[in-house]
Protein backbone atom coordinates (compact mmCIF):
# COMPACT_ATOMS: atom_id res chain seq x y z
CA UNK A 1 0.00 0.00 0.00
CA UNK A 2 1.02 3.38 -0.74
CA UNK A 3 -1.09 5.56 1.49
CA UNK A 4 -2.86 3.62 4.70
CA UNK A 5 -4.83 5.76 7.20
CA UNK A 6 -5.46 3.94 10.40
CA UNK A 7 -8.65 4.12 12.62
CA UNK A 8 -7.90 8.43 12.11
CA UNK A 9 -10.25 10.32 14.47
CA UNK A 10 -9.92 14.33 14.55
CA UNK A 11 -12.07 16.03 16.67
CA UNK A 12 -15.75 15.19 15.61
CA UNK A 13 -15.43 15.18 12.45
CA UNK A 14 -13.10 12.28 11.41
CA UNK A 15 -14.46 9.11 13.58
CA UNK A 16 -12.37 6.16 12.99
CA UNK A 17 -11.47 6.32 9.13
CA UNK A 18 -9.25 4.13 7.29
CA UNK A 19 -8.25 4.29 3.92
CA UNK A 20 -5.71 1.75 2.10
CA UNK A 21 -4.60 3.63 -1.47
CA UNK A 22 -2.53 1.11 -3.78
CA UNK A 23 0.85 2.38 -5.84
CA UNK A 24 -0.73 3.78 -9.20
CA UNK A 25 -4.15 4.15 -8.53
CA UNK A 26 -6.61 6.96 -8.60
CA UNK A 27 -9.32 7.04 -5.52
CA UNK A 28 -12.14 9.79 -5.99
CA UNK A 29 -13.59 10.66 -2.50
CA UNK A 30 -16.67 13.04 -2.99
CA UNK A 31 -18.79 14.28 -0.07
CA UNK A 32 -20.83 17.45 0.50
CA UNK A 33 -19.80 20.12 2.36
CA UNK A 34 -19.03 19.15 6.15
CA UNK A 35 -18.85 15.71 5.44
CA UNK A 36 -14.71 16.14 6.56
CA UNK A 37 -13.11 16.34 3.07
CA UNK A 38 -10.36 19.45 3.75
CA UNK A 39 -9.66 17.51 7.38
CA UNK A 40 -8.99 14.25 5.62
CA UNK A 41 -7.10 16.26 2.92
CA UNK A 42 -5.17 18.47 6.01
CA UNK A 43 -4.78 14.88 8.06
CA UNK A 44 -2.68 13.79 4.89
CA UNK A 45 -0.99 17.08 3.93
CA UNK A 46 0.12 17.73 7.90
CA UNK A 47 -1.32 20.64 7.80
CA UNK A 48 -3.20 19.52 11.14
CA UNK A 49 -2.20 15.89 13.38
CA UNK A 50 -5.02 13.33 13.92
CA UNK A 51 -6.94 12.93 17.79
CA UNK A 52 -6.43 9.32 16.83
CA UNK A 53 -4.87 7.01 14.50
CA UNK A 54 -1.82 7.26 11.75
CA UNK A 55 -1.14 7.92 8.63
CA UNK A 56 1.25 5.79 6.42
CA UNK A 57 3.33 6.36 2.99
CA UNK A 58 4.92 3.18 1.65
CA UNK A 59 4.89 1.20 4.92
CA UNK A 60 6.36 4.66 7.13
CA UNK A 61 4.63 5.93 9.91
CA UNK A 62 4.48 10.10 9.16
CA UNK A 63 1.34 11.00 11.53
CA UNK A 64 3.56 13.62 13.78
CA UNK A 65 5.92 14.67 10.69
CA UNK A 66 5.47 18.10 10.13
CA UNK A 67 3.97 19.59 6.20
CA UNK A 68 7.05 20.60 4.95
CA UNK A 69 8.55 16.88 5.34
CA UNK A 70 6.10 15.38 3.91
CA UNK A 71 5.92 17.36 1.02
CA UNK A 72 9.13 15.54 -0.68
CA UNK A 73 6.57 12.61 -0.77
CA UNK A 74 3.39 14.55 -0.98
CA UNK A 75 2.36 16.70 -3.65
CA UNK A 76 -0.48 19.00 -3.18
CA UNK A 77 -2.70 21.34 -5.07
CA UNK A 78 -5.21 23.77 -3.08
CA UNK A 79 -8.44 24.71 -3.35
CA UNK A 80 -7.78 28.17 -3.75
CA UNK A 81 -5.57 28.48 -6.78
CA UNK A 82 -4.26 32.23 -5.04
CA UNK A 83 -3.24 30.07 -1.97
CA UNK A 84 -1.29 27.37 -4.40
CA UNK A 85 0.91 29.73 -6.09
CA UNK A 86 2.92 33.44 -5.61
CA UNK A 87 1.26 35.97 -7.26
CA UNK A 88 3.88 38.33 -6.57
CA UNK A 89 6.81 35.90 -8.32
CA UNK A 90 7.09 34.70 -11.73
CA UNK A 91 5.94 31.54 -13.20
CA UNK A 92 9.62 30.42 -13.39
CA UNK A 93 10.47 30.99 -9.91
CA UNK A 94 6.83 28.91 -8.42
CA UNK A 95 8.24 26.35 -10.43
CA UNK A 96 11.64 26.47 -9.06
CA UNK A 97 9.93 26.91 -5.89
CA UNK A 98 7.72 23.57 -6.39
CA UNK A 99 10.97 22.09 -7.98
CA UNK A 100 13.23 22.75 -5.06
CA UNK A 101 11.07 20.83 -2.38
CA UNK A 102 12.49 17.30 -2.74
CA UNK A 103 15.36 18.51 -5.28
CA UNK A 104 18.33 20.60 -6.25
CA UNK A 105 18.77 22.43 -9.22
CA UNK A 106 22.27 21.47 -10.92
CA UNK A 107 21.61 23.04 -14.54
CA UNK A 108 19.48 25.76 -14.96
CA UNK A 109 19.07 25.55 -18.78
CA UNK A 110 18.03 21.69 -18.25
CA UNK A 111 15.45 22.99 -15.75
CA UNK A 112 14.20 25.57 -18.26
CA UNK A 113 13.80 23.30 -20.95
CA UNK A 114 12.28 20.82 -18.02
CA UNK A 115 9.37 23.08 -17.09
CA UNK A 116 8.81 24.25 -20.41
CA UNK A 117 8.52 20.71 -21.21
CA UNK A 118 5.93 20.28 -18.32
CA UNK A 119 3.59 23.37 -19.15
CA UNK A 120 3.18 23.11 -23.04
CA UNK A 121 1.23 19.57 -21.83
CA UNK A 122 -1.60 21.86 -20.45
CA UNK A 123 -1.64 24.11 -24.09
CA UNK A 124 -1.86 27.10 -22.37
CA UNK A 125 0.89 28.56 -23.79
CA UNK A 126 2.48 29.12 -20.31
CA UNK A 127 5.73 27.70 -21.27
CA UNK A 128 6.19 31.17 -23.36
CA UNK A 129 5.29 33.27 -20.52
CA UNK A 130 7.71 31.63 -17.91
CA UNK A 131 9.01 35.01 -16.96
CA UNK A 132 5.56 36.71 -16.30
CA UNK A 133 4.08 37.25 -13.02
CA UNK A 134 1.37 34.93 -11.51
CA UNK A 135 -0.68 37.89 -10.37
CA UNK A 136 -1.13 38.18 -14.56
CA UNK A 137 -2.68 34.99 -14.88
CA UNK A 138 -6.53 34.20 -14.32
CA UNK A 139 -7.79 31.97 -12.23
CA UNK A 140 -8.17 29.03 -13.96
CA UNK A 141 -4.57 29.68 -15.40
CA UNK A 142 -3.20 29.70 -11.72
CA UNK A 143 -5.05 26.45 -11.01
CA UNK A 144 -3.22 24.73 -14.26
CA UNK A 145 -0.64 25.79 -13.19
CA UNK A 146 -0.69 24.57 -9.41
CA UNK A 147 -1.50 21.05 -10.86
CA UNK A 148 2.05 21.43 -13.25
CA UNK A 149 3.77 22.65 -9.89
CA UNK A 150 2.50 20.16 -7.78
CA UNK A 151 4.08 17.56 -10.73
CA UNK A 152 7.49 19.16 -10.77
CA UNK A 153 10.26 17.34 -9.69
CA UNK A 154 9.52 13.94 -7.50
CA UNK A 155 6.32 12.92 -5.04
CA UNK A 156 4.93 9.32 -4.53
CA UNK A 157 1.18 10.51 -4.12
CA UNK A 158 -0.80 13.40 -5.86
CA UNK A 159 -3.37 14.77 -3.39
CA UNK A 160 -6.04 17.28 -5.33
CA UNK A 161 -8.17 19.16 -2.56
CA UNK A 162 -11.19 20.29 -4.53
CA UNK A 163 -9.25 22.00 -7.17
CA UNK A 164 -11.95 23.66 -8.97
CA UNK A 165 -14.46 24.33 -5.92
CA UNK A 166 -12.80 28.26 -6.39
CA UNK A 167 -13.51 28.23 -10.20
CA UNK A 168 -16.52 28.98 -12.53
CA UNK A 169 -18.25 25.91 -14.29
CA UNK A 170 -16.39 27.00 -17.60
CA UNK A 171 -13.23 27.41 -16.05
CA UNK A 172 -14.04 24.36 -13.85
CA UNK A 173 -14.18 22.53 -16.99
CA UNK A 174 -11.18 23.78 -18.51
CA UNK A 175 -9.38 22.71 -15.27
CA UNK A 176 -10.61 18.99 -14.97
CA UNK A 177 -9.25 18.67 -19.12
CA UNK A 178 -6.07 19.45 -17.56
CA UNK A 179 -6.08 17.36 -15.03
CA UNK A 180 -7.18 14.21 -16.99
CA UNK A 181 -3.66 14.69 -19.09
CA UNK A 182 -1.65 15.81 -16.20
CA UNK A 183 -3.10 12.05 -13.98
CA UNK A 184 -2.67 10.06 -17.90
CA UNK A 185 0.56 11.37 -18.32
CA UNK A 186 1.87 11.18 -14.44
CA UNK A 187 1.21 7.62 -13.81
CA UNK A 188 1.29 8.03 -9.94
CA UNK A 189 -0.92 7.94 -7.03
CA UNK A 190 -3.62 10.10 -6.96
CA UNK A 191 -5.82 10.81 -4.27
CA UNK A 192 -8.87 13.64 -5.19
CA UNK A 193 -11.39 15.35 -2.91
CA UNK A 194 -14.26 16.89 -4.67
CA UNK A 195 -17.87 18.00 -3.98
CA UNK A 196 -18.85 17.53 -7.42
CA UNK A 197 -20.44 14.48 -8.31
CA UNK A 198 -19.72 14.89 -12.30
CA UNK A 199 -16.00 14.06 -11.58
CA UNK A 200 -17.18 10.49 -10.74
CA UNK A 201 -17.37 9.40 -14.29
CA UNK A 202 -14.59 11.02 -15.41
CA UNK A 203 -11.96 9.95 -13.02
CA UNK A 204 -11.02 7.42 -10.85
CA UNK A 205 -10.40 3.68 -10.52
CA UNK A 206 -12.51 3.96 -7.64
CA UNK A 207 -14.71 6.44 -6.00
CA UNK A 208 -15.41 6.63 -1.84
CA UNK A 209 -18.38 8.20 -0.62
CA UNK A 210 -17.16 10.78 2.60
CA UNK A 211 -20.77 11.46 4.74
CA UNK A 212 -20.11 12.19 8.67
CA UNK A 213 -16.54 12.02 8.88
CA UNK A 214 -16.30 8.37 7.49
CA UNK A 215 -16.14 6.29 3.98
CA UNK A 216 -18.46 4.02 2.12
CA UNK A 217 -19.00 2.83 -1.47
CA UNK A 218 -17.56 0.38 -3.52
CA UNK A 219 -14.71 0.39 -6.54
CA UNK A 220 -15.78 -0.14 -10.04
CA UNK A 221 -14.73 -3.36 -9.73
CA UNK A 222 -17.48 -3.94 -7.02
CA UNK A 223 -14.97 -4.51 -4.41
CA UNK A 224 -15.61 -3.62 -0.60
CA UNK A 225 -13.82 -0.43 -0.40
CA UNK B 1 9.99 76.28 -7.59
CA UNK B 2 11.66 74.96 -4.37
CA UNK B 3 14.85 75.81 -2.92
CA UNK B 4 17.47 74.49 -0.75
CA UNK B 5 17.42 76.72 2.62
CA UNK B 6 20.12 79.46 2.88
CA UNK B 7 21.88 78.07 6.18
CA UNK B 8 21.97 74.79 4.91
CA UNK B 9 25.81 74.07 4.18
CA UNK B 10 27.67 71.40 2.19
CA UNK B 11 29.10 69.25 5.02
CA UNK B 12 25.46 69.52 6.59
CA UNK B 13 23.87 67.30 3.11
CA UNK B 14 27.09 65.41 3.83
CA UNK B 15 26.32 64.57 7.33
CA UNK B 16 22.50 64.35 6.17
CA UNK B 17 23.99 61.72 3.92
CA UNK B 18 26.16 59.65 5.88
CA UNK B 19 23.55 59.23 8.58
CA UNK B 20 21.37 57.76 5.60
CA UNK B 21 23.25 55.56 4.90
CA UNK B 22 23.94 54.45 8.39
CA UNK B 23 20.09 54.17 9.08
CA UNK B 24 19.76 52.32 5.54
CA UNK B 25 20.82 49.51 7.18
CA UNK B 26 18.48 49.72 9.78
CA UNK B 27 15.89 50.25 7.26
CA UNK B 28 16.55 47.32 4.91
CA UNK B 29 16.42 45.60 8.31
CA UNK B 30 12.88 46.21 9.05
CA UNK B 31 11.87 45.62 5.15
CA UNK B 32 13.10 42.06 5.27
CA UNK B 33 10.49 41.46 8.25
CA UNK B 34 8.01 44.05 7.12
CA UNK B 35 8.08 42.82 3.68
CA UNK B 36 10.31 40.26 3.06
CA UNK B 37 8.95 37.44 5.84
CA UNK B 38 5.66 39.60 6.46
CA UNK B 39 6.18 40.06 9.97
CA UNK B 40 5.47 42.91 12.09
CA UNK B 41 8.67 43.25 14.41
CA UNK B 42 8.69 45.50 16.73
CA UNK B 43 12.43 44.55 18.17
CA UNK B 44 13.89 47.16 16.42
CA UNK B 45 13.54 50.05 18.93
CA UNK B 46 15.59 47.40 21.37
CA UNK B 47 17.91 45.70 19.41
CA UNK B 48 19.24 49.21 17.88
CA UNK B 49 20.27 50.26 21.47
CA UNK B 50 21.44 46.43 21.51
CA UNK B 51 24.01 46.99 19.11
CA UNK B 52 24.75 50.31 20.17
CA UNK B 53 25.75 49.13 23.78
CA UNK B 54 27.83 46.05 22.89
CA UNK B 55 29.86 48.39 20.69
CA UNK B 56 30.40 51.08 22.86
CA UNK B 57 31.36 48.71 26.22
CA UNK B 58 33.85 46.89 23.86
CA UNK B 59 34.82 49.91 22.50
CA UNK B 60 35.68 51.71 26.21
CA UNK B 61 36.80 48.34 27.08
CA UNK B 62 39.90 49.08 24.40
CA UNK B 63 38.79 46.10 22.03
CA UNK B 64 39.01 46.41 17.96
CA UNK B 65 35.75 48.39 17.01
CA UNK B 66 35.50 45.62 14.07
CA UNK B 67 35.67 43.09 16.63
CA UNK B 68 33.24 45.35 18.78
CA UNK B 69 30.79 45.69 15.62
CA UNK B 70 30.35 42.20 14.44
CA UNK B 71 29.60 40.95 18.20
CA UNK B 72 27.11 43.79 17.61
CA UNK B 73 25.97 41.81 15.17
CA UNK B 74 25.81 38.86 16.98
CA UNK B 75 24.01 40.15 19.92
CA UNK B 76 21.28 42.13 17.18
CA UNK B 77 20.92 38.67 15.87
CA UNK B 78 20.41 36.93 19.73
CA UNK B 79 17.48 39.32 19.70
CA UNK B 80 15.85 38.17 16.44
CA UNK B 81 16.04 34.55 17.87
CA UNK B 82 14.70 35.82 20.93
CA UNK B 83 11.76 36.96 18.90
CA UNK B 84 11.80 34.23 16.83
CA UNK B 85 11.55 31.41 19.74
CA UNK B 86 8.55 33.38 21.26
CA UNK B 87 6.61 33.57 18.30
CA UNK B 88 7.33 30.00 16.76
CA UNK B 89 7.70 28.03 19.32
CA UNK B 90 5.24 29.44 21.83
CA UNK B 91 2.63 30.86 19.34
CA UNK B 92 2.97 34.63 21.03
CA UNK B 93 1.30 36.94 18.09
CA UNK B 94 3.86 38.43 15.89
CA UNK B 95 3.85 42.30 16.91
CA UNK B 96 3.49 41.36 20.56
CA UNK B 97 6.55 39.37 20.39
CA UNK B 98 8.64 42.16 19.64
CA UNK B 99 6.97 44.72 21.87
CA UNK B 100 7.92 41.89 25.01
CA UNK B 101 11.34 41.57 23.74
CA UNK B 102 12.22 44.94 23.17
CA UNK B 103 10.81 45.80 26.45
CA UNK B 104 12.89 43.65 28.35
CA UNK B 105 15.94 44.84 25.81
CA UNK B 106 15.50 48.03 27.85
CA UNK B 107 17.05 46.23 31.00
CA UNK B 108 19.40 44.24 29.19
CA UNK B 109 20.61 47.24 27.32
CA UNK B 110 21.35 49.09 30.60
CA UNK B 111 22.97 45.75 32.49
CA UNK B 112 25.17 46.08 29.65
CA UNK B 113 26.08 49.68 29.64
CA UNK B 114 26.33 49.78 33.63
CA UNK B 115 24.92 53.04 32.68
CA UNK B 116 22.21 54.82 31.28
CA UNK B 117 24.99 56.54 28.48
CA UNK B 118 28.46 55.75 27.61
CA UNK B 119 30.70 58.79 25.48
CA UNK B 120 33.74 57.12 24.04
CA UNK B 121 35.04 60.57 22.25
CA UNK B 122 38.95 59.58 22.48
CA UNK B 123 38.31 56.24 21.78
CA UNK B 124 39.18 54.17 18.28
CA UNK B 125 36.39 53.85 16.64
CA UNK B 126 35.76 51.52 12.71
CA UNK B 127 35.79 55.41 11.32
CA UNK B 128 38.97 56.82 12.61
CA UNK B 129 41.68 57.58 10.55
CA UNK B 130 39.38 57.06 7.72
CA UNK B 131 36.97 59.22 6.01
CA UNK B 132 33.37 58.57 7.33
CA UNK B 133 31.28 58.58 3.96
CA UNK B 134 33.77 56.31 1.88
CA UNK B 135 33.57 54.39 5.00
CA UNK B 136 30.14 53.96 5.12
CA UNK B 137 29.83 53.74 1.49
CA UNK B 138 31.98 50.62 1.85
CA UNK B 139 30.10 49.26 4.98
CA UNK B 140 26.60 49.69 2.96
CA UNK B 141 27.90 48.42 -0.40
CA UNK B 142 29.25 45.19 1.02
CA UNK B 143 26.21 44.58 3.27
CA UNK B 144 23.78 44.85 0.77
CA UNK B 145 25.56 43.68 -2.16
CA UNK B 146 25.91 39.77 -0.17
CA UNK B 147 22.15 40.78 1.00
CA UNK B 148 20.90 40.75 -2.90
CA UNK B 149 23.02 38.01 -3.77
CA UNK B 150 21.08 35.66 -0.37
CA UNK B 151 17.76 37.15 -1.86
CA UNK B 152 18.40 35.78 -5.82
CA UNK B 153 19.59 32.58 -4.18
CA UNK B 154 17.05 29.59 -3.51
CA UNK B 155 17.45 30.24 0.65
CA UNK B 156 16.34 33.80 -0.81
CA UNK B 157 13.95 32.60 -3.28
CA UNK B 158 12.54 30.27 0.05
CA UNK B 159 12.94 33.40 2.18
CA UNK B 160 10.44 35.47 -0.19
CA UNK B 161 7.98 32.57 -0.52
CA UNK B 162 7.21 32.73 3.54
CA UNK B 163 6.51 36.12 3.62
CA UNK B 164 3.87 35.83 0.23
CA UNK B 165 2.95 32.83 1.23
CA UNK B 166 3.07 30.90 4.28
CA UNK B 167 0.17 27.87 2.93
CA UNK B 168 2.46 27.63 -0.25
CA UNK B 169 5.65 27.71 1.68
CA UNK B 170 4.55 24.35 3.97
CA UNK B 171 3.65 22.37 0.59
CA UNK B 172 6.64 23.46 -0.89
CA UNK B 173 8.51 21.97 1.95
CA UNK B 174 10.00 24.94 3.06
CA UNK B 175 10.50 25.10 6.45
CA UNK B 176 8.58 28.53 7.60
CA UNK B 177 8.96 28.65 11.13
CA UNK B 178 12.73 27.97 10.60
CA UNK B 179 12.81 30.72 7.70
CA UNK B 180 10.59 33.02 10.42
CA UNK B 181 13.52 33.00 12.88
CA UNK B 182 16.30 33.14 10.42
CA UNK B 183 14.72 36.68 8.83
CA UNK B 184 14.10 37.92 11.97
CA UNK B 185 18.29 36.87 13.02
CA UNK B 186 19.20 38.58 10.21
CA UNK B 187 17.20 41.52 9.98
CA UNK B 188 18.03 42.23 13.76
CA UNK B 189 21.26 41.85 13.01
CA UNK B 190 21.46 44.35 10.56
CA UNK B 191 19.31 46.79 13.21
CA UNK B 192 22.04 45.94 15.78
CA UNK B 193 24.55 47.03 13.02
CA UNK B 194 23.19 49.98 12.11
CA UNK B 195 23.10 50.94 16.13
CA UNK B 196 26.39 49.85 16.66
CA UNK B 197 27.95 52.02 13.47
CA UNK B 198 25.32 55.03 14.82
CA UNK B 199 26.92 55.02 17.76
CA UNK B 200 30.34 54.96 16.61
CA UNK B 201 29.74 57.69 14.60
CA UNK B 202 28.11 60.51 16.90
CA UNK B 203 30.83 59.11 19.78
CA UNK B 204 28.03 58.07 22.15
CA UNK B 205 25.55 55.88 23.27
CA UNK B 206 22.60 56.30 24.90
CA UNK B 207 20.01 53.56 26.20
CA UNK B 208 16.97 55.71 24.93
CA UNK B 209 18.89 56.36 21.44
CA UNK B 210 16.07 53.87 20.25
CA UNK B 211 13.25 55.50 20.29
CA UNK B 212 11.61 56.23 17.09
CA UNK B 213 13.81 53.55 15.35
CA UNK B 214 11.47 51.89 13.69
CA UNK B 215 8.91 54.86 12.52
CA UNK B 216 12.11 56.39 11.37
CA UNK B 217 13.08 53.02 9.30
CA UNK B 218 9.55 52.73 7.93
CA UNK B 219 9.68 56.15 6.80
CA UNK B 220 12.49 55.36 4.38
CA UNK B 221 11.59 52.01 3.12
CA UNK B 222 7.82 53.89 1.95
CA UNK B 223 10.24 56.96 0.77
CA UNK B 224 12.54 54.69 -1.43
CA UNK B 225 9.43 52.24 -2.61
CA UNK B 226 7.52 55.52 -3.56
CA UNK B 227 10.43 57.50 -5.44
CA UNK B 228 12.77 54.66 -6.45
CA UNK B 229 10.44 51.89 -8.13
CA UNK B 230 12.29 48.61 -8.30
CA UNK B 231 10.58 46.10 -10.17
CA UNK B 232 12.39 42.88 -9.07
CA UNK B 233 11.93 42.06 -5.76
CA UNK B 234 15.54 41.81 -4.12
CA UNK B 235 16.53 45.18 -5.80
CA UNK B 236 13.98 46.96 -3.43
CA UNK B 237 16.24 47.16 -0.56
CA UNK B 238 18.54 49.67 -2.71
CA UNK B 239 15.18 51.97 -2.71
CA UNK B 240 15.69 51.61 1.01
CA UNK B 241 18.89 52.67 0.65
CA UNK B 242 17.98 55.73 -1.40
CA UNK B 243 14.96 56.56 0.93
CA UNK B 244 16.76 56.19 4.18
CA UNK B 245 19.52 58.98 2.23
CA UNK B 246 16.75 61.35 1.09
CA UNK B 247 14.72 60.86 4.47
CA UNK B 248 17.32 62.02 6.30
CA UNK B 249 18.26 65.15 3.65
CA UNK B 250 14.33 66.50 3.97
CA UNK B 251 14.38 65.98 8.04
CA UNK B 252 17.90 68.28 7.18
CA UNK B 253 16.12 70.82 5.35
CA UNK B 254 12.59 70.83 7.66
CA UNK B 255 14.80 71.82 10.12
CA UNK B 256 16.60 74.60 8.66
CA UNK B 257 13.10 75.96 7.53
CA UNK B 258 12.21 78.24 10.74
CA UNK B 259 11.02 80.62 8.50
CA UNK B 260 7.94 78.92 7.78
CA UNK B 261 7.29 78.34 11.52
CA UNK B 262 9.02 74.51 11.41
CA UNK B 263 10.64 73.94 14.94
CA UNK B 264 13.42 71.14 15.87
CA UNK B 265 10.56 69.76 18.28
CA UNK B 266 8.29 68.98 15.31
CA UNK B 267 10.51 66.54 14.39
CA UNK B 268 8.10 63.25 15.26
CA UNK B 269 5.56 65.52 13.53
CA UNK B 270 7.34 65.70 10.13
CA UNK B 271 8.72 62.20 10.35
CA UNK B 272 5.18 60.85 10.81
CA UNK B 273 2.89 63.19 8.46
CA UNK B 274 5.79 62.55 5.79
CA UNK B 275 4.82 58.59 6.16
CA UNK B 276 1.02 59.59 6.20
CA UNK B 277 1.51 61.29 2.82
CA UNK B 278 3.94 59.04 1.08
CA UNK B 279 1.52 55.80 2.20
CA UNK B 280 -1.96 58.48 1.21
CA UNK B 281 -0.17 58.58 -2.38
CA UNK B 282 -0.54 55.17 -4.00
CA UNK B 283 -0.69 55.74 -7.54
CA UNK B 284 2.99 55.35 -9.20
CA UNK B 285 4.80 53.20 -6.75
CA UNK B 286 4.75 49.58 -4.85
CA UNK B 287 3.76 50.83 -1.44
CA UNK B 288 3.74 47.38 -0.23
CA UNK B 289 3.73 48.78 3.78
CA UNK B 290 0.65 50.67 2.66
CA UNK B 291 -0.99 47.99 1.47
CA UNK B 292 -0.35 45.21 4.15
Amino acid sequence: MLLQLNDICVKNILKNLTLNVKKGEFVLIVGANGAGKTTLFNTISGASSPNNGSVFINGRDITLLDRHKRSAQISSVLQDPRAGTIAEMTIFENLKLAYLRNRCIKKYRKIVEYFKEKLSLIGLNLENRMNEYVRNLSGGQRQALSLVMATVGDYELLLLDEITAALDTRTSDMVMEITSKIVANEKKTCLAITHDQSHMNLFGDRTLKMENGQLSGFDKRSEPC
Amino acid sequence: MFTLPKDLEMQEIIMSIELGLIFSIVAVGIYLTFKTINFADMTCDGSFVLGAAVSSVYIKMGASPFIATFLALVFGGLAGLATGILNVKFKIKDLMCGIIVAFILYSINLRIMNAPNITFIEEVTIFSGRNTLTSVIIIVFVLNLALILILFSVFGLRLRAIGYNKQFAAISGINVKLMTIIGLMLSNAMIALGGSLFSQYQGFCDVSQGFGTLVIGLASVVIGEKMFAFKKEPLIILSCIFGSILYRIFMNIALHSDSIGIKTQDLNLITGLMIIAVMIVKKGGNNALATQ
